[in-house]
Formats: C-alpha cells, structure tokens, sequence
C-alpha cells in the first residue's frame, strides 16, 4: 500500500478524530521502508536479508503530557483506529479541531547510485572483494566481519497546526570488522561508512576500508597498553567526534535540560567553554550520515550554533520540550522509527575548525597521549562526567608521536574539558554512528579538528612493579 | 490468522523447492512515565509482522514483513527463497523438527491502566521524600508488553506461546553543595505482583544521595568489591565467548578450553530456558528447540557453549535450545536466556569487612567499548573508596581497566545475594587486584 496515497483531508480526518479525546496538538507519524543487508562472515557471503518495515505513531499532547499510539497499519482504517485509541487514552472533552493541512512537496535525498537499482548480486561482489583485501592484508587476519545495509525509506508527517511533509530518504552504509590473532593476544580493527549517499560510496570506500580495518588490527598486535594517571591529550582530527558528542552534545539536548538532567542547564548566555570553542549542529551538510531534510516532527532542520566563542548559545530541541522551555524548535526532533515519539537529538555535530596548525599542536606537547581514532563513548549528563574509548592511540614524547597503544577508555568532566582545550587546529574530521538515548538509535555523525585538551584521566593499566 | 492457516503456506514453499519456517507474532505494550504525581506520557504500541526463513539445498534466506497479510506472507516467502539463492551454501544449514507445542507464560493479568499509574506515583513519592537533598524524580516509569508468537516449518514444527513481562523504573536526582548526583533502579519480571514499587523509589533515592561527595581517588592496583548490577552487566559482555557462534565464527577465547579452567573455582556459570520465573523462559526457543537448563562453567572448569540448531549440527552436539530472535524482522541468532553466576556464601558486608584497601564498585560507563572478542575493558566507574573494612566515602572521575576473561579467575569471593537484572543475573563478587585510574 502506498501512504502517499493518502489524501490530505483524509490525514487531517485522522489527526481531528485524535483530538477528540481532548489535547492542544496532534502528530502523525507514517514510515515505509525497504530493507536490504548482506552479511559476509567466514569468507563468504552468509546472509542476505530484505524487509518491509512499515508503519505509524499517533501522537496527543494535552498540557504537560503526551500519548502516543503505534500501530503497523497503515491503512485509512487502521490510522482511525489507533487515533480513536489515543483520544480514548486522553479521555476528555475535545477542545480543538485539526487545520487543513498544507500542501507538501516531496523531499528527496540526491544520490548518484541508487541501491535499488543495482543487483544484489553486484552488492555482494563488492562485499567480498573488500573481504578479500581485509584478508589478504596479513595472515594474521582470523575473522572478517562485513555488514552491507541499504535502506529506502518514505516518511509522511503531518500535524493539527496545518503542517504537513514528505520526504524519500535513501541510506546506504558499510562496515567491516577485523579480528587478528597473534600467540595469545587478539586485537580487532573496525571502520565504517555511509550517509544519505547511494550505492556509489560503498563502490568507492570499500577495498580502502578494508585495508585500514585490517592495518589497524594487525598493528593493535604489537601495541603496548595504554598508561594508566591523567596527562595531557591530543585527539587528532581523523580521530572523530565521540569526544564532543559525550562531552557537550548529549547534555544540550531540550528534554535534559528540561528535567534538569544537564550540568548546562540554566546556562543560556554564560561562558561554558574556552573562547577558542564553538559547536554546532548541522542537520543541513548533503550526505553525512546525520542528514536531515526536516525532523521528525516536519520542521525543517538547520545549523543551530550551541556554543559560539565559549558561549553557551542554544540548546537542541524538539516541539514538545521547545514548548516546555519557551525556546525555538531547532528541528532535533528525531525517532528511531515510527515505534517512537520523537525526542530531542544531534544530527552532525562538531567543533568548528580553528586558527592552530595541526603539527604545532603535537610539537608544543611535551608528554601526552596523541588519539588517532575514537570509538564509542557514554555520558551521565546529570554530572557530566564522560568516557570514550582510545580505539588507537600513541604516546607523545617530546613533541613527538611515540609508540601506539591500546585499550583504554578517557574520562572526564564535560563543562571541564570544554574550559581545558587549549588549541584548537585548523583541520576538521567526521566521523558516523548510532547514538542511542532512551531505547532509540538514530543515525548521527561527530566531527572535530586536531585539539589539545590540557588535562584528561586515561584508563590504562598499571603495570606491576609501578607506583 | 489462525496456526492452521499459516501452515498453508508451507505447502506454497515445497512448490518453489524449499524448506521453510515461517515465524509470526503479534505484540502489544505499553509504557507509563509520571512526573510530578501526574501522567506525563502513556505509549501504547500494537506491532506484528512475519519473518520467513527458506533453506534451498543448503543455501538460506531471510526475510520479513511488518505487515502479516495472505499476500504479503506470499512475496515475504518468495522473497526469502531468492535471498537463499544468492548465499553461500553451508553443509550445516538447518531447520530444526519438531512437534505441536503449545505454552502460556504467566499471562498478561487484567490491571486498569489508572491502578498503574497510581503506583508509579507512589515510587516517584518515595524517592523524593526519601532524603530532603532529593531535589527530583527525573522519571517514575512503568511499562508492560505481551507477545503472541505462531511457528511453523515443513520439518513438522508447531509452536505457539505467549508470554508477557513487566518493568519499572526509577531515576532520582540529589543535589547538595552544587554537585548532582542520579540515582537508577530498575526491574523486570514475569509477574506484575513482583514489582515493589516502593523498593525502587527508595533504591533510586539511596543511589543518587550516596554518591553526593564523589570525587576520584588516586591511581593504584586495588580488590573490586562488584556489585552484583554491575557483575550481571558484565556477565552480558562475557556471555560472548560462551556463544557457540563466536566459536564457530574464531571470536571467542573459550574455543579450545572445554574441560579446563577458565575461571575461579567458585564460579559456575548457568543459563536457564526454563528458570521459574525467568524473563526468557519458555517452552521452546524461536525456531521450535524446547528449552533447558544448561551449566557452561561448573567450579570454573568450562563445560561447554550455548548452541541454536545450526551451530549444534556444526559442531556435532544438540541443540541447547538457545535460538534466538530479536522479533519478527530478525533471523535466528545465538542468544542467552536466563544467564546468572550462581550465588556463593559470602555477605556483602563479609566482603567490605575484609578489605583494608578496596572499590567497590556501583555503575560503570562505556560497557558497549569492552571488546568482547579479546575481553580487554576500560570503563568509566564510580562507587565507593573502602577502607579498613568501612565504606570511607563515594568515587567517581576514575576508570578500572583489565581483561573480563582474566577477572574471572580473579574473583576471591562470590556473594550469597544472587539477583536477577531482567535476563542476566549475578551476586555480588570480590575480585583481586585491577587497575583504578584516576587523579
């Protein structure tokens, strides 16, 4: 069934009869969705899987609450039946009617190579060469992991107030993991890549991603552990955007705010970083992973400066908590799918470059650890204290990169890290992932430049014999 | 639609020259969050959809729908034919037999949505007048699900059951001189009688306001008193190198060491399908494997793995049972069930009692970045510096690295008050000597 099809009275009949159970606003939320993953293990193509995942969430917001009524049908029937439920749930007396919506234009995310229009076959001969390579690259190799995911997914969203979009997202990402063996001591490399793009950015990336998931396992062999103790960090541009994601990101988000779970609440105005900071979040950058047309709520998405020169500037939000807040919607209003109601979330978010060269950021540190890639992190906004993971690192020694390092996990304080960065490069990489909050993953991409954080705790070991 | 008219389609999948298991389940849940003694959110969802695997030769293909119609049961089944044309063939694919069965699991009781809400409130209450430096509850939640699953395959293959869980919890915040602290507790159960509503609001509260104060402690080796939240947590990460599956796939450390230590002989590692009372329980597993009780590590001596059918027809053993799915939209996977350390003798006081110097610790973060194939792990922690046998003050900044196999022959203590965390379970154990960064 195509929900396209839908007219926009019949929408609106739909968000009228969800008010009739009382409440100031109605939403409705349609996805349809084409899956198609391909899973190479063992040398060999092990799975493939497709799939149709379709379907709705109602929502009422009456006052300080919400409702919000999930169904898999589709149909104009099944759409009634489940807003009945959510006026039903409600129970009150209706006050306001549903606006006739507005007219939509589809949105459509540009791609060169459509996935769909290229043979599984081809998709799989693509897997395997890159599995090949990560193969061939040592015969330390053991294991190669290769997940393919290609994703064409149709969103209508349409609201009481008159709102009403359409958007046709195509998705498209590749990941490989390595596993390497040597005596006794077993290491893994992991990369990935993907966005709103098509097909031709695993056609690109793949055999290259391959290698470097393969170098870094196999060179993680010989890796000493991390130390152990505070020190100084550098955290290279290549490295990603964990850092900021854990330190700052997840604690400006509306509804942590809101509840008072963030150490940045109440701090609209006032210096909460080094001047040579500023964050954004950029929903608007063409095919990171991040990339949004509208949220998830149909209000366009932007580029909204968090922190500007050390100043904290806005926060991220939603409708409901921008309502709540007295603030302006950001368009952060974002679902894993339509299981979910919509909760304030990142989309890309990084530090913006700044004036140090990259190399005199490593020169100028005299003892410290240089992070060439992060892997995943966490966050407890209600103290801000953060970890992320060293997926490879190198001691710095004398303003020079040392020997590289392994396992370990950084923490520190978020509102401190931001005041401690003393140098920021004029470089900047991206880095993409599933951010998880509340049950919900969405697609998010981080990125910083080269910068230098005075102060952070490495959680290394500490070897017998040491103090 | 009705088991009998699912098996129709089996037919249908002989037509086209394969062997099929056609998995259907319809799902109903609802979650509650109150917040200032009223109703802040109720989400109710209504989910279904089919999933479909095919084996052709010894080729297999998956596929699914989130709509359960006759035609769309149709395209999925040709779908997942063609989707076994392009795979690899594997000399062990399999789709287990099996026989009519049919099991309820502590069925969904009729409780109105109002007496729900009515005790999430009463948590939020007492969290927040447990301590006056309880400023808030962040969140008092509630939530309930039941699903009905329909298995069917040509090997002969008949389940349907039901089962339903409950959950609850609890986020509370304290504040004093400046500093926040959160406090979580939760529970999941079978059975909506054993939720105390009550114990989670006082447990969330203890949490937040035992914490005010923390601040890191020096770097140094010290004994971890885990808590048992904390030592279920890692027995989830652990459960990796117990699967079957990361045997088969070289990603576990256990390969070679069936019959030998792996770890402290005061652990024994169970994983229980048919756990009274268990979040996973069952009758059988999601391709139609009835479940078991199965000892992997017995006084730290490794018995052996965890298997669905096909890493049991790979490795020449049967089927413990062990098959498992996130849902309708996902193939059969080597999953746990009921997993728990088994409880030892030890108080948790005993073990305070007996440390001069020592952590314990309460939570940890970035538990997703332990690397579960090599068991190397450096977390965020925070807890409680221990000393002379007494809890001296709350520790948080710090992190406490190793390796999770190695931890495992560590433990010098296994404490007596074994709990279950929703489907993993643990006591609380002392383990010797591990790396604490910190100032």
């Amino acid at each position: 069934m195509d929900m396209w099809q839908l007219s926009k009275e019949e929408i609106r009949q739909v968000l009228d009869t969800a008010l009739t159970g009382g409440g100031d606003f109605a939403d409705l939320y349609m996805e349809y969705r084409e899956i198609t993953g391909v899973g190479c293990e063992e040398d060999r193509i092990e799975n493939i899987t497709t799939g149709v995942d379709q379907g709705a969430g109602i929502r009422v917001i009456d006052g300080d609450r919400s409702l919000y009524m999930q169904t898999n049908d589709l149909t104009l029937n099944g759409l009634l039946e489940a807003a009945k439920e959510a006026a039903k749930a409600n129970g009150k007396e209706r006050t306001m009617v549903a606006q006739e919506l507005k007219d939509a234009k589809p949105a459509f995310s540009e791609v060169k190579e459509d996935p769909k229009t290229v043979p599984i076959e081809e998709k799989t001969q693509v897997v395997l060469s890159a599995n090949k390579v990560a193969r061939e690259y040592s015969e330390k190799v053991l294991q190669v992991t290769i997940t393919y995911v290609d994703h064409r997914k149709k969103i209508m969203i349409a609201n009481s107030e008159g709102t009403f979009s359409k958007e046709e997202r195509t998705t498209t990402r590749f990941s490989i993991n390595v596993v390497a063996k040597e005596k006794d001591i077993v290491q893994t490399g992991f990369e990935s890549r993907g966005g709103i793009t098509g097909f031709e950015i695993v056609r690109e990336n793949a055999e290259e991603l391959a290698r470097l998931a393969a170098q870094r396992a196999v060179n993680m062999l010989s890796a000493r552990p991390a130390p152990a103790g505070r020190m100084t960090v550098v955290m290279s541009s290549e490295a990603g955007g964990t850092m900021v994601h854990e330190a700052c990101g997840h604690g400006l988000e509306a509804d942590l705010i809101y509840h008072g779970m963030s150490v940045y609440a109440g701090k609209l105005g006032e210096k909460v970083a080094s001047e040579k900071v500023t964050v954004i979040d950029d929903a608007t950058i063409a095919g990171r992973y991040g990339y949004i047309a509208y949220d998830d709520e149909g209000t366009k998405a932007e580029k909204t400066v968090l922190i500007e020169k050390g100043v904290l500037k806005q926060y991220m939000s939603d409708l409901y908590y921008a309502k709540k807040l007295g603030l302006k919607p950001t368009g952060n209003g974002r679902r894993e799918s339509y299981a979910y109601k919509p909760i304030p979330r990142m989309t890309n978010t990084y530090i913006a470059s700044g004036e140090d060269d990259p190399e005199e950021i490593i020169r100028s540190t005299e003892k410290g650890l240089f992070v060439s890639r992060m892997g995943g992190g966490q966050v407890n906004t209600t103290n801000g204290d953060f970890v992320f993971d060293i997926a490879e690192g190198f001691l710095i020694e004398n303003g020079k990169i040392g020997n590289l390092v392994r396992g370990a996990t950084l923490v520190g304080n978020g509102p401190q890290v931001l005041k401690d960065i003393e140098m920021v490069g004029r470089d900047l990489g991206f880095s993409l992932g599933v951010c998880g909050k509340d049950g919900q993953g969405v697609p998010v991409s981080d990125a910083q430049p080269t910068i230098k954080i005075k102060s952070l705790t490495v959680g290394g070991l500490i070897e017998e014999g040491d103090k | 639609m009705k088991l009998t008219e699912l098996k129709s389609f089996l037919s249908q999948a002989s037509q086209l020259g394969a062997k099929a298991e056609i998995f259907v389940s319809h799902g109903q849940s609802l979650e509650l969050v109150v917040s200032n003694g009223k109703l802040e959110s109720l989400d109710k969802k209504n989910s279904q959809g089919v999933g479909i695997r095919a084996l052709v030769d010894k080729q297999m293909g998956f596929a699914f729908s989130t709509e359960v119609s006759k035609a769309s049961i149709e395209a999925t089944l040709k779908q997942a034919v063609a989707n076994a044309e392009v795979t690899a063939p594997d000399e062990f694919n399999t789709l287990p037999e099996g026989k009519p069965v049919k099991g309820e699991v502590e069925h969904l009781v009729d409780i109105p949505i109002e007496e729900k809400i009515q005790k999430v409130i009463l948590a939020e209450k007492v969290a927040k007048e447990y301590d006056s430096r309880i400023i808030k509850v962040q969140r008092s939640a509630y939530g309930d699900a039941t699903s009905e699953v329909m298995l069917v395959s040509t090997e002969g293959v008949e389940a349907e059951y039901k089962s339903s869980y409950y959950d609850s919890y609890v986020v509370a915040l304290a504040e004093e001189d400046g500093q926040r602290e959160e406090g979580v507790s939760f529970d999941v159960v079978r059975n909506y009688e054993k939720i105390n509503f009550r114990d989670l609001g006082e447990e969330a509260a203890d949490k937040a306001v035992s914490m005010l104060g923390a601040r890191p402690i020096s770097s140094e080796k010290l004994p971890l008193i885990l808590d048992r939240e904390i030592a279920a947590q890692v027995l989830s990460v652990l459960a990796n190198v117990l699967s079957a599956r990361s045997v088969i796939k070289k990603k576990s450390l256990f390969a070679e060491k069936v019959g030998q230590k792996v770890a402290s002989h005061l652990v024994t590692i169970i994983d229980d399908g048919n756990m009274k009372g268990g979040v996973a329980s069952n009758i059988v597993d999601d391709e139609g494997v009835p479940t078991q009780r199965t000892v992997l590590v017995d006084s730290g001596i490794l018995l052996g793995f965890y298997h669905n059918s096909y890493t049991a027809n790979r490795m020449g053993v049967t089927s413990t049972g062990n098959g498992v799915r996130s849902g309708a939209k996902s193939t059969v996977g080597c999953g746990t069930t009921n997993l728990y350390i088994q409880p030892g003798q030890t108080s948790k006081e005993e073990m305070i009692d007996s440390l001069r110097r020592g952590l314990m610790v309460t939570s940890v973060m970035g538990l997703h970045t332990a690397n579960p194939i090599s068991g190397d792990f450096s977390l965020g922690a925070a807890g409680f510096l221990i000393q002379e046998g007494k809890i001296a003050r709350p520790v948080r900044g710090i992190t406490i690295a190793g390796n999770l196999i190695d931890l495992l022959s560590k433990v010098t203590l296994v404490g007596s008050d074994l709990r279950m965390f929703g489907s993993t379970g643990a006591p609380t154990l002392l383990v010797d000597g591990i790396s604490v960064s910190g100032e």
